[in-house]
């Protein structure tokens, strides 16, 4: 049975299939790092998109697979050089600040209903500011 | 040179408009004073948040500048922000003043950089400007605050 991403963002519940094949390193790493809990922002540069940024050392140096920079809606991803998940639930376009434009390795991808969910929610960090996350690997 | 009062959750600067890069924008801004508006953090632009409330410029005066785009009156062609600017994005009635806190670049979405009116800059010898700068930095952390703009 494949493996599933369960994120919790401030009481909102929603699972996403992993891609194992895909990007086999990251979610073993992320299996064995699971659960992992802290504060998510919104993006400040990237567009619509959350995160958490965790410093687990288990997720330390990993190599990117499954590289994108441009994310679709739904697409999670774990970015190595900020040591940091990135959900987007709009188009995005992975960067750091101007001219240093990030990668990221897509390991999940949202159902439609999970991403509509998750989106309401993730609104209300640019109204309210940061909230509490979890996640765990299922 | 005319001048303005910034406040936000309790803190007051002063800032200089620069009347000298949009003598037009600047006027009418002059002339909505006082003005207040939500604020909520850019996602696209950086250190950078702007108002909801759009500021009244009618049509008429976005079609009066063309270049380097239609509504940017300021020939410098701005894009990069300063920590402390207030500038202006056009958009008739999306309009909506952005301020900087730190690295930003104004952008509209992920296709890249938009040019603004450099309205205005917090006058960094201010000595609220540092107190001032954390609280712009919790529009991010805690969320929308309100923002007041008047003459000073």
């Amino acid at each position: 049975m494949s493996r599933k991403l369960q994120i919790d963002l401030e009481g909102v519940v929603v699972t996403a299939p992993l891609l194992e094949a895909q990007a086999p390193k990251t979610v073993e790493a992320l299996a064995a790092a699971s659960p992992l809990s802290g504060i998510s922002h919104h993006a400040r540069w990237s567009g619509p998109a959350f995160n958490l940024i965790t410093k687990v050392e288990r997720l330390q140096g990993l190599p990117p697979e499954n590289v994108r920079h441009l994310l679709a809606p739904g697409m999670i991803v774990w970015i190595p050089q900020n040591s940091e998940m990135l959900v987007a639930y709009g188009d995005v376009r992975l960067c750091n600040s101007p001219g240093q434009e990030l990668f990221g390795s897509v390991i999940g991808e949202l159902a439609e209903g999970d991403l509509d969910r998750l989106a309401a929610k993730a609104h209300t960090l640019r109204l309210e500011g940061e909230k509490p996350i979890s996640i765990r690997v299922l | 040179m005319r001048r303005i009062a910034i406040e936000l959750d309790g803190v007051t600067v002063e800032a200089v408009l620069h009347d000298e890069k949009c003598p037009t924008l600047c006027g009418l801004f002059w002339d909505a004073l006082p003005y207040e508006s939500p604020v909520i953090h850019e996602m696209f632009s950086g250190r950078a948040f702007s108002t909801l409330k759009p500021l009244p410029v009618p049509e008429s005066v976005w079609g009066r500048f063309l270049f380097p785009r239609p509504g940017v009156e300021d020939p410098s062609c701005k894009t990069n922000l300063n920590p402390g600017d207030v500038v202006l994005a056009p958009g008739g009635r999306t309009s909506k003043l952005c301020l900087s806190y730190g690295l930003a670049q104004f952008r509209e979405g992920p296709a890249g950089p938009s040019y603004v009116n450099h309205l205005a800059s917090v006058r960094k010898a201010d000595p609220n400007f540092g107190q001032f700068v954390e609280k712009c930095a919790e529009v991010y952390s805690k969320g929308r605050k309100t923002i007041r703009f008047r003459k000073a």
